[in-house]
């Protein structure tokens, strides 16, 4: 058989009969260029097949979820209701809601802080004269990443037991900041600088801690899980991000 | 979540090494990597009804290469990923020498893929990496199939010489 680049690719790539095969083979052996030819390109065949890598569980779970908020925001579309009730609230305060819409492209899954984080976190919520918090806010709290903090080994969703409560616990990014959101079957206990909020039909309420904001709505006689929302931004936008995760 | 997205996320999730390994290898860094995998799911999902060749991995791709190659990701980018660990290019499992063996070889084999043409190193990670077939990578980028296995040849031997200057060789010399 000819030496030519057209028969050695086709060797390699299986495209010749059983009998070109042996031929080729036969050239191989007294053909000290198309041999050294096979052999690199075995060689960087296998080296390539070296970063064959499966991609990290952390990025299935972000997939996963950036689909259901996809799919969450094309029912908004099409549902008449959700329509209708989108107008209502524009009709109340549209700010808000303008804010709302520049958002909704913007969320995004976060990390979650490390455990290690949550240790230090919880013990930093208790000193410095900081009017002590319920463990399970205090944890909450902890898990909300400092700006500009690497975390590793991180996960999208996380389940805790503190102060005998269970806890589920996701995050997102909102504006370039991570907000925290936990859900529990129990309700939360309200911080002592926490004020309720008036006029709601649910046990909500909304707390400071630092830079932190909270808001929380406590529904757990109602047979729904009750949702704790903790971000660095203005308390009086959590609302709207809570609705927008529909978390409310 | 509903019959739709599942019917998604079922017909695409098992491609998501593929994807990942691709933009993993045309994005700058490991974290515009995965915003890359996310928005070509979501572009995906967009498209999902009107999806209808057999090759679900193939249409993921191209669509992660179409995405790549437009500017106007970065605009209509919905998610951005606060910053984690690098990529561990080593299954667990094995001892830490290896580990560590195997992450410097990975750091050189992609540093070596670098230093390749465009074009070769394209193919190579369409084909080798990703695990595409000849034919499929020639129909994403619009080129005879005889082409894209000349390219990956070609890739292969310099990529091959490129480590072995450096010591690292896959058992043919």
């Amino acid at each position: 058989m000819a030496c030519s680049e057209a028969n050695l690719l086709a060797f390699l790539v299986g495209d010749l009969s059983p009998d070109e095969t042996r031929a080729f083979d036969g050239h191989l052996l007294s053909c000290a260029e198309c041999w050294t030819a096979v052999q690199l390109d075995r060689a960087g065949r296998a080296a390539a097949e070296q970063l064959r890598v499966h991609a990290p569980q952390s990025l299935a779970d972000r997939v996963v979820l950036a689909v259901e908020i996809a799919a969450n925001e094309r029912a908004d579309e099409y549902s008449p209701n959700e329509a209708a009730n989108l107008r209502l609230r524009s009709a109340v305060d549209e700010r808000p809601l303008r804010r709302l819409r520049r958002r909704k492209s913007r969320i995004a899954i976060a990390s979650l802080a490390a455990a290690a984080g949550l240790a230090v976190g919880l013990s930093l919520a208790f000193v410095g004269g900081v009017e002590p918090e319920p463990a399970q806010i205090a944890a909450v709290v902890a898990l909300v990443p400092s700006p500009g903090h690497a975390v590793k080994n991180t996960t999208f969703s996380r389940h805790l037991v503190v102060g005998g409560q269970r806890l589920s616990v996701r995050s997102y990014r909102v504006d370039g900041v991570v907000a925290v959101v936990a859900t529990s079957p129990s309700e939360f206990p309200m911080p002592v600088s926490a004020h309720l909020l008036e006029g709601s039909s649910q046990d909500a309420w909304m707390a400071t801690h630092g830079s932190l904001a909270m808001y929380c709505v406590n529904r757990s006689t109602t047979g729904r899980d009750s949702m704790l929302l903790v971000a660095p931004m203005p308390v009086a936008e959590l609302p709207q991000i809570a609705a927008h995760l529909r978390l409310i | 979540m509903d019959a739709n997205s599942q019917a998604f996320l079922d017909a695409t999730l098992p491609h998501l090494d593929a994807v990942h390994r691709v933009a993993r290898l045309i994005s700058r860094d490991s974290f515009s990597a995965d915003d890359l995998v996310q928005e070509t799911y979501l572009r995906a999902f967009a498209g999902f009804a009107n999806h209808v060749g057999p090759n679900t991995r193939a249409w993921l791709v191209t669509i992660c290469l179409n995405l790549a190659r437009s500017e106007g990701r970065r605009r209509s980018r919905r998610v951005t990923e606060v910053p984690m660990t690098t990529v561990d290019y080593v299954a667990e499992g094995t001892d830490v020498y290896s580990r560590v063996q195997a992450n410097l070889d990975a750091t050189a084999i992609v540093d070596a893929l670098k230093q390749l043409p465009d074009e070769q190193r394209l193919a190579i990670v369409l084909m080798d990496i990703a695990g595409n077939t000849a034919a499929e990578v020639a129909e994403m980028l619009a080129c005879p199939r005889g082409t894209i296995l000349a390219r990956v040849h070609r890739g292969r031997r310099r990529l091959a010489a490129l480590l072995s200057e450096q010591g690292i060789d896959y058992g043919v010399f």
